[in-house]
């Protein structure tokens, strides 16, 4: 056997092998992600499965249109009104601790506005004796730089295109919604542990805050009659 | 002197050059004022339509306020090419709502309006507000001295959450009811590193934190 075709054997293997390690990551990922609604303790799950972001290199939710990448930017709805006040405008703190725990959600911006309905409907959707719920405003950031926020040289969240199923479970998951993941926290036990998670929420809580979007500018408008519907309780 | 200082702020209508002292006053002025505004335009001059640059509904946040009159001052400055000559003619319409209730007395009803929330609220899993945790938020609330800015939240456990935020010292800092009548107190001013302590409402450790680092006074 010639150099070349040394050279070109050893390239194809390697390529096979490759793609092999990439379909098993993938089936591993997939199968993390997607074993129902997830627990409190999911984010630390993930880290010890597949640490550092490892499933950030494989398409992890079902019918996912990809990956998601650093360029896109994505919206976290704030729909519960514990999530903020609304006569102040001011925004609670305590949604973003979710990251070291089951993860934020948030939908990805180039998702289609039915995706967006779909989650907003159910998330209006409450109980007759519970408070109305308005889409309130969303908060929008890159995906770069939740991914640029690091520790030393380790990145400190995870995004992925983690899909969510609808409340009846015939209609087709949510496919553009993704789920932001603290992964650099300290072991449950550890004395301070709740004081990071605290500091990294903040962390990610002003950073989300920096671009906010009124309802009225969002999409168009779209979510104005949807408000509406929903105070009226249709 | 600038126009802001010489003419009555709410209720005033005056034009007024843009420069960056006027950004700075006329955010200091809303600031102050927030609370008797009911609604203010920034109209630039220059304009043709009668289309105002900005415009501010009751109680703006502060952040929506800066971002939309930064928007405001690069527009007017873009568009006369020179900063210190342009103008916006500013309107500050009075609030005619007279508030229902103080800051105090809002956060109480907010943790009422909380202690409704059932099982999964947000959508992604949050356990129903903790009846006894709201109750035990709701009776702290009486025997604080108040706080400028507070925010009557829930964590993901359902228990209350009062949260405290200083932006000019860039402080924030939460207290979490637990059952038992134990609370996680947390603080974080700029960059120092944060703290936080856990232990009983009422106990001198939770009553010398809360003062010294987040500035409220609590009679137990």
């Amino acid at each position: 056997m010639d150099l070349a075709r040394l050279q070109t054997f050893c390239k194809n293997t390697w390529a096979w092998i490759t793609r092999h390690e990439q379909r098993k990551l993938r089936c591993d990922c997939r199968k993390l992600f997607s074993t129902g609604r997830p627990g409190s303790k999911f984010a630390a799950t993930i880290e010890e499965r597949h640490p550092r972001c490892l499933c950030e290199k494989v398409s992890v939710g079902h019918r996912s249109p990809s990956i998601v990448k650093s360029r896109e930017l994505v919206d976290r709805l704030l729909t519960s009104p514990r999530d903020y006040d609304a006569a102040t405008g001011e925004i609670s703190q305590a949604p973003f601790e979710k990251v070291a725990k089951e993860g934020l959600s948030v939908c990805r911006a180039r998702a289609p506005n039915s995706d967006v309905v779909a989650l907003v409907t159910e998330a209006l959707a409450g109980k007759p004796n519970e408070p109305p719920r308005q889409l309130h405003a969303v908060l929008q950031i890159s995906v770069g730089e939740i991914r640029g926020m690091k520790e030393g040289e380790e990145p400190l969240f995870c995004v992925y295109d983690q899909t969510v199923p609808r409340k009846d479970p015939e209609l087709p998951q949510v496919a553009t919604h993704a789920g932001i993941f603290l992964r650099h926290f300290p072991a449950p036990r550890t004395a301070n542990r709740n004081q990071l998670i605290k500091d990294l929420a903040g962390e990610l809580r002003k950073k989300f805050e920096a671009t906010r979007i009124d309802v009225a500018n969002y999409r168009g408008g779209i979510f104005v009659e949807v408000n509406n519907r929903a105070r009226l309780g249709m | 002197m600038s126009a802001l200082a010489t003419t009555p702020f709410v209720g005033g209508t005056f034009t007024t050059p843009v420069t960056s002292d006027w950004l700075a006053d006329v955010l200091s002025r809303i600031r102050g004022e927030r609370s008797s505004i009911r609604w203010a335009t920034f109209d630039p001059s220059y304009s043709e339509q009668f289309t105002p640059l900005a415009m501010f509904k009751p109680r703006p946040t502060e952040q929506r306020m800066s971002a939309a009159l930064e928007e405001v001052f690069t527009n007017v400055g873009a568009a006369s090419q020179s900063r210190q000559t342009a103008e916006v003619k500013v309107t500050v319409v009075p609030s005619t709502t007279v508030p229902m209730h103080g800051e105090r007395e809002r956060t109480k009803v907010r943790f009422r309006m909380l202690r409704r929330l059932g099982p999964n609220h947000d959508n992604e899993g949050a356990a129903a507000a903790n009846h006894a945790s709201v109750d035990a938020a709701i009776a702290f609330m009486d025997r604080m001295a108040m706080h400028p800015l507070c925010l009557a939240t829930l964590n993901d456990d359902g228990d209350a959450v009062i949260e405290f935020r200083k932006r000019e010292d860039d402080l924030f800092g939460d207290i979490t009811f637990h059952s038992g009548g134990m609370v996680q107190c947390y603080s974080r001013h700029g960059t120092a590193p944060s703290k936080l302590v856990e232990g009983a409402l009422g106990s001198r450790e939770i009553t010398n934190f809360l003062q010294e680092h987040l500035g409220v006074d609590y009679s137990p």
